[in-house]
């Protein structure tokens, strides 16, 4: 860990990431009132921290404002205050990213340790199935299954899992298949242990330090499909802060010299996206070295 | 000698690689068809708003043949209609031009003289055939109570072609009403038939229906929509592809100095910012600030992309942004890899030129692994496809399966979907022969 | 080219050589003060235990050191001139023409994408600028001298497609191209098999001879070194620690480090009655943290007080011996006595039946299906037979081993005898009753049967602390309740010689040789009566390799368990079995007590195999007996005998030995438990003379 700390490449990401987290966490004063958060920000109205402003209140005659001292960065169409929209937004997308995620490992780990190693039929039978789905273009997943759900945070999830699942079943069995030909496996076979136990406690936590990298850059692409989702306009339903649709509804006044919207909206999810790719590449960096 | 033997084995390897190609295909369509006919969500509220009353409902399902079964529907979006229905109607069926200027078709029955006809009653009673006259009027011809035949449950039907053209069957003495929204609203007609088969020839003849939205031919709209997104792909995989894996051999061979790490992180932020956002900065930075190009594709009816070359340019850098970072990156670690080897080792310990051990020992050895990882990154780059189309108002394949997701248009989704994994499929495909080619370890076994 | 000027002056002369890396902690010297020179036609072996800098030597010597690593002292002088600080361009020039190198492992050194022909010809067409035309005739000449079988379609080829003798034979052709002046051979045979080696050795010598090239021969075994070179330099820690010519360092061994070398590497003359291995205590310093004086003090019995005060140089004990050691005049091998350590005794048990066999396998055949080839991949390709009809049968107490090339079938063997592998016929009984596969077998049957394994950084989950791998079969197999079960790991760890402290430690704190150790353990904590070892030593180096073969020895003799011990160095077979079963493309051509087996009458593949060891003393005469042609293919095994495409003793039969083609050979019992499967009648077998002359024995 401590290793860690001196990779600039980790660290920078650990910056941009962060930076994130914390006004995320503090954007309004939900994380010391559980109230709010619990029952519903409707019947207990949370005070703004780090967002100085709640993301709905329209400030009258504050149409599409270039950033100031009141207005950080500006005001959207309906004199909403950007920066709160943008600090609000990082909630959603730092909680349904990584649950997608989880999900998907959850499931695609399953699959992919029972396929690596029984291999034979199951492998066969698994992986077949698994690359017939990684054939599908992972946008005509999410467009399919919104198209036919509609949009909603639990739609989003599911469908960056139901995406996400066969690339980590693949890795995971291929890592499987390469321990399982260990010697410490065959012991554990021959003193009778059973296949759930070698898969789960002999093969699994041997395939940590992949799986560790390959999921914080799964992190990565669910943020990125998430704000691609919401600039398609497939994501959270309006008016939810949500950065893609932030800047797909800004993009529309770029013509009309009001950039800040599109523009911070892009900033605000190519920072964290590339901070989470700058973790992931000094992790692995770190693990090679540590090899 | 082997090489007769290497024919043959590449033949077969292509053979079954093809074979599992059309396997991944039929179940990819098998799925496509499932989510999205028969997900839960009803398509005919989807389509004309939940205000509908269940007759209007049902009278909808019937005209789009949504009232059949899965297994029947599925065949005929598959393998077509047409050929089921002209045995009901005994006469051919085709499909005609209604309307050049207005590039509008339908299907019509054709009789042995060739005159395209359809049917009407008004009453449930007589049954009027139309016959469409060279320049185009309709002259309607009665016909006589022997046209119903009598089916095996005593009700006498007819089977014809309604105005819409569908086959239809009607009933005699039904006095069944269709509802059938138009611009003055709902509209019924009295009648009309009882059911009713929608003409298309399947996608495997190239034709995945009539769109419930536009009321036209989904193939008629996207083959022009893909030959534009064909030409932006097209430009921006063939114009970036050797630069990347040039800049990616390049970042690899000075692995860890000052040009490796820029070009590194450079092509990590290249990569992994999405698409909307890397185009809002070049449509900032190229059309509002430097105002050099459009900052969207704006086409007049009848003026094609080709025409407007410099509005591409902002499009294809945007794409070509996420693809150059992606190829970089992965050049690069495989050549950091092979330059590793033994056999680099070997080849540096034989005392040849460094350009010689670069070119000759490391290059093919180091390529092998990008072009498969790169070719499966089609599909990435059809994501991409999506989203640069919607963000520059492009009229191509990804923003018409874009709206017809968002429209709900299950017809046109399909279609589009079966073409965006037919091409997807197809480059993997070409990825896997490339490899076996480069690769002798697999060519001779 | 070259004038053949007998020049006194050496091809290349070391000077005080230190090789250093730059690491995160700094500068660490991998190699220092080793002093060296090698003349025409001469041969230097430099010998060491893994980590010892023998091959930074020798990449130090082609300046091929990575991006970290540098010569930071000392000089280079070859051919006259010195090669330190010359230009890369320099460098470059001279490797590969005048100085070319063979490495460890064929296959990965040659470019898998490039046919060999191509390979081969450009180290002509880059040097000497030759025509493609001439480099191709004279590559094919070169392949030709290297008794390359087909030479012309050789060239076409791709590394893949022909066996790693061959490849290795490819590399040393193209090393010898350009007629270099300095030949560095980097352990050329530690990757091949016992007969390859002999065969690659032999090759190495005749071309030392034919082409009078200075070598630098780099090996860990002592046999393979006292097979072909003519002075030898033993390297310890970065160091070169004795310099002699090559009967001299094993007559007459002045360090200490050399005679613990010499003294814990089994003997092949040696049974297990007669042999006594001691190892060396303790581990090989690490570079960065090197005692202040003499690098082997903390290991060295003859330690005195003066060793670790300072740095010992390397001192001549006389114009072509030196030593570095202080005390090298006083210390004589010949006086030397065991240390107080114990060492064991085994006693061979000659024959075994008191009661039946513990384990009997009859008829006992291992097929593995093979993917499909042809069209669509539907044309059904044959198994590969592994293991072809092998029966034998232990009893209790007795250690046999199973000796045999890769791909005879000897791990498929015990594999299937433990479970995992699924038979294909046959039965595998354990005290007289048939055990099925793995997983219908009993929790009882299970403990009854336990194994070691090959791989040292294998044979750990390298996830969970010793203690707990331990725990696992203690609690699974021997029932025991989790209060005690610390008690009995820490019980069990003073069983393999370690202490508690090793309870907490992760597999990577630990050597090679602590983790075989560990490995041990884990094998004994259901107290098994049968123990199968699979190659438990070919992963550690010699002196580790000593005390964990005693330890086994020991372990088995004391708890009477019956082990099946599978290695493919006969010697260290010899040490450790009493009965020895000789496999030969998945069948048994030979099976018999250890001391009966290693002299005639016996099997020719075993006396082939024999002919091949290594042996480490180069006044011991071997039998000059090298196999032809390359190992048929286990899925398509010969007619008759299977031996007969490369039987050496086939022409002591009438008619050319047709009737091997033909017929299968019968069992021909040289006594009740000695059999041989052979044609050759037990008087012609008998007849044959013995592989072994020993000159004088000590």
């Amino acid at each position: 860990m401590g290793v860690l700390l001196r990779s600039p490449i980790f660290m920078a990401g650990l910056l941009l990431v962060g930076f994130w987290v914390v006004v995320g966490i503090f954007a309004d004063d939900c994380v010391v009132r559980p109230n709010c958060w619990v029952g519903g920000a409707t019947s207990l109205q949370s005070t703004p921290w780090l967002a100085r402003y709640s993301p709905y209140e329209q400030f009258r005659g504050q149409i599409r404002k270039p950033p100031s001292m009141e207005h950080w960065l500006g005001t959207d169409s309906r004199g909403r205050d950007i920066w709160a929209r943008l600090a609000h937004g990082a909630r959603p997308i730092l909680t349904l990213a990584p649950l997608a995620v989880l999900l998907a490992l959850i499931v695609g780990g399953t699959l992919g340790l029972i396929a690596g190693y029984y291999g034979g039929l199951v492998d066969e039978v698994v992986m077949r199935i698994l690359d017939g789905m990684i054939a599908f273009p992972q946008i005509l997943i999410y467009l399919v299954i919104i198209a036919a759900l509609g949009a909603s945070a639990v739609n989003v999830v599911l469908a960056i899992t139901i995406a996400g699942a066969p690339g980590i079943a693949r890795l995971v069995r291929s890592l499987a298949l390469d321990i399982k030909t260990r010697d410490y496996i065959a012991a554990a076979e021959t003193r009778g242990d059973p296949p759930w136990y070698i898969m789960f406690v002999e093969i699994l936590p041997n395939a940590r330090g992949p799986i560790i990298v390959d999921a914080m850059l799964r992190v990565g692409y669910a943020v990125f499909a998430i704000g691609t989702l919401g600039f398609l306009g497939l994501g959270l339903p309006p008016p939810s802060p949500d950065w893609g649709s932030i800047v797909q509804v800004g993009r529309t006044a770029i013509q009309a010299g009001h950039p800040w919207e599109a523009l911070f909206g892009s900033l605000a999810i190519a920072m964290l996206v590339v901070g989470l790719n700058l973790i992931a590449d000094g992790l692995s960096e770190e693990l090679q070295r540590y090899r | 000698m082997p090489h007769a033997v290497d024919k043959i084995s590449m033949l077969a390897f292509l053979l079954r690689r093809v074979a599992l190609l059309m396997v991944t295909l039929f179940v990819v369509s098998a799925v496509i068809f499932a989510i999205s006919e028969l997900a839960p969500g009803n398509i005919a509220i989807n389509v004309l708003g939940n205000t509908i009353t269940p007759e209007q409902e049902a009278s909808f399902n019937a005209q789009h043949g949504l009232d059949q079964p899965a297994w029947d529907r599925y065949l005929r979006w598959m393998i077509g209609s047409d050929w089921q229905a002209a045995r009901l109607v005994g006469a051919r069926l085709d499909r005609i031009v209604e309307s050049a200027e207005l590039n509008r078709t339908g299907w019509w029955a054709i009789a042995d003289n060739g005159t395209p006809f359809r049917h009407r009653s008004d009453d449930g009673e007589t049954m009027l055939r139309l016959e469409r006259q060279p320049d185009g009027t309709i002259v309607e011809v009665p016909l006589g109570p022997e046209v119903w035949q009598t089916n095996a449950d005593g009700i006498d039907i007819f089977w014809g072609v309604d105005s819409g053209g569908r086959a239809a069957m009607w009933v005699r003495g039904s006095d069944q009403d269709s509802w059938v929204l138009t611009m003055a609203g709902w509209t019924s007609q009295a009648g009309a038939p009882r059911a009713y088969i929608p003409l298309q020839k399947g996608i495997l003849r190239g034709d995945p229906g009539v769109s419930i939205i536009t009321k036209r031919p989904v193939a008629e709209t996207l083959v022009p929509r893909l030959i534009n997104t064909l030409f932006l792909a097209g430009i921006a995989f063939l114009f970036i592809m050797p630069i990347a894996l040039a800049a990616g051999v390049i970042a690899g061979l000075n692995q860890g100095r000052p040009l490796d790490r820029v070009l590194s992180v450079s092509s990590l932020v290249a990569t992994s910012t999405p698409e909307f956002a890397s185009g809002i900065f070049l449509i900032l930075i190229f059309a509002v600030w430097l105002g050099w190009f459009p900052g969207a594709v704006v086409l007049p009816s009848g003026v094609s992309i080709f025409d407007r070359p410099q509005a591409l340019v902002l499009p294809v850098l945007t794409l070509t942004l996420i693809e150059f970072g992606y190829i970089l990156r992965v050049t690069r670690a495989s050549i950091v890899e092979v330059m590793q080897t033994n056999y680099i080792r070997t080849a540096i310990l034989k005392g040849l030129p460094y350009q010689r051990i670069v070119l000759r020992h490391a290059l093919r050895n180091a390529l092998l692994a990008p072009i498969t990882v790169i070719m499966l990154h089609v599909n990435w780059l059809i994501g991409g496809i999506v989203v640069v189309e919607a963000l520059f108002g492009f009229p191509g394949l990804g923003r018409f399966i874009l709206d017809a997701a968002l429209t709900k248009d299950v017809f046109a989704i399909e279609a589009a979907a079966m073409v965006l994994v037919m091409i997807a499929v197809t480059t993997q495909l070409l990825a896997d022969l490339i490899y076996v080619y480069l690769n002798p370890r697999i060519r001779f076994t | 080219m070259r004038e053949t000027s007998h020049s006194k002056q050496p091809v290349v002369r070391v000077e005080e050589l230190a090789i250093g890396y730059a690491t995160r902690q700094g500068l660490v010297r991998a190699v220092r003060d080793v002093s060296f020179e090698i003349r025409r036609g001469e041969t230097l072996g430099i010998v060491g235990e893994s980590g010892c800098g023998k091959s930074t030597v020798a990449y130090g010597l082609v300046n091929y050191l990575g991006k970290n690593g540098r010569i930071v002292h000392g000089d280079i002088i070859f051919q006259g001139q010195s090669l330190v600080g010359r230009s890369p361009e320099e460098l470059r020039r001279l490797r590969g023409d005048q100085i070319s190198m063979v490495y460890q492992d064929p296959m990965t050194s040659l470019n898998p994408v490039m046919p060999i022909g191509a390979q081969m010809a450009e180290v002509l067409t880059v040097h000497r600028k030759m025509a493609q035309d001439e480099a191709r005739r004279r590559c094919l000449a070169m392949l030709t001298k290297v008794a390359m079988p087909d030479p012309e379609a050789v060239l076409a080829r791709y590394p893949h497609q022909i066996s790693g003798g061959q490849q290795q034979r490819v590399v040393i052709a193209m090393a010898l191209l350009n007629d270099p002046a300095l030949l560095i051979m980097d352990e050329p045979t530690t990757a091949l098999d016992v007969t390859v080696e002999a065969a690659v050795l032999d090759l190495v010598v005749q071309l030392r001879k034919e082409f009078d090239t200075a070598i630098l021969f780099i090996s860990h075994n002592l046999g393979v070194v006292a097979r072909v070179c003519d002075r030898v330099a033993v390297m310890y820690a970065g160091e070169v620690v004795e310099l002699a010519p090559v009967r001299e360092i094993f007559a007459n061994p002045r360090h200490p480090y050399t005679q613990g070398l010499i003294r814990c590497v089994p003997k092949i003359a040696h049974t297990k009655g007669e042999s006594v291995l001691y190892p060396i205590p303790g581990r090989v310093p690490a570079p960065d943290s090197l005692p202040a004086g003499c690098t082997f003090e903390p290991r060295c019995q003859y330690a005195i007080e003066a060793c670790h005060q300072q740095r010992v140089a390397l001192a001549p004990l006389s114009p072509s011996h030196a030593s570095r050691c202080i005390r090298s005049h006083e210390i004589d091998a010949q006086a030397w006595l065991p240390p107080d350590v114990e060492v064991p005794s085994l006693t061979a048990v000659t024959s075994g039946a008191t009661d039946g066999p513990v384990l009997q396998v009859k008829a006992l055949n291992t097929y593995y299906k093979q993917g499909g080839g042809g069209i669509l991949g539907l044309t059904k390709r044959p198994p590969v037979r592994a293991v072809d009809g092998v029966s034998f049968s232990v009893a209790r107490g007795v250690t046999l081993g199973i000796v045999g090339e890769s791909g005879c079938g000897k791990s498929t063997l015990i594999k299937t005898v433990i479970g995992l592998e699924e038979r294909t016929a046959g039965t595998i009984e354990l005290m007289g009753v048939d055990i099925g596969k793995l997983s219908r077998r009993s929790l009882a049957t299970i403990r009854e049967m336990q194994m070691v394994f090959q791989n040292p950084d294998a044979t750990l989950n390298p996830s969970y602390a010793v203690g707990q791998q331990i725990a696992r079969p203690l609690r699974r197999l021997a029932g025991v309740p989790k209060a005690q079960v610390r008690a009995e790991v820490i019980k069990l760890l003073r069983a393999v010689k370690l202490d508690e402290y090793y309870y907490d430690r992760l597999p990577r704190q630990l050597s090679g040789g602590e983790k075989q150790r560990i490995g041990i353990a884990r094998a004994l904590a259901g107290q098994p009566d049968v123990i199968l070892c699979d190659e438990p030593v070919s992963a550690l180096d010699v002196s580790v390799q000593a005390a964990v073969l005693n330890l086994l020895g020991e372990l088995q003799q004391a708890n009477q368990m019956t082990m099946l011990f599978i290695a493919h160095d006969l010697s260290v077979v010899r040490t450790i079995t009493d009965y020895v079963a000789v496999m030969y493309l998945g069948r048994i051509v030979e099976i018999g007590p250890s001391s009966a087996i290693y002299a005639p009458p016996f099997h020719p593949y075993t006396e082939s195999l024999l002919a091949a060891v290594p042996v480490p003393d180069p006044t011991v005469k071997q039998a000059h007996i090298r196999l032809g042609g390359t190992p048929p293919s286990p899925a398509n095994p010969p007619s008759g005998c299977r031996f007969h495409t490369r039987c050496p003793r086939r022409s002591l039969l009438p008619a050319g030995g047709n009737i091997c083609t033909e017929e299968e050979p019968p069992w021909r019992d040289v006594a009740s438990d000695h059999q041989i499967a052979c044609h050759l009648t037990l008087e012609q077998l008998a007849a044959i003379e013995p592989v072994f002359s020993f000159g004088k024995e000590e």
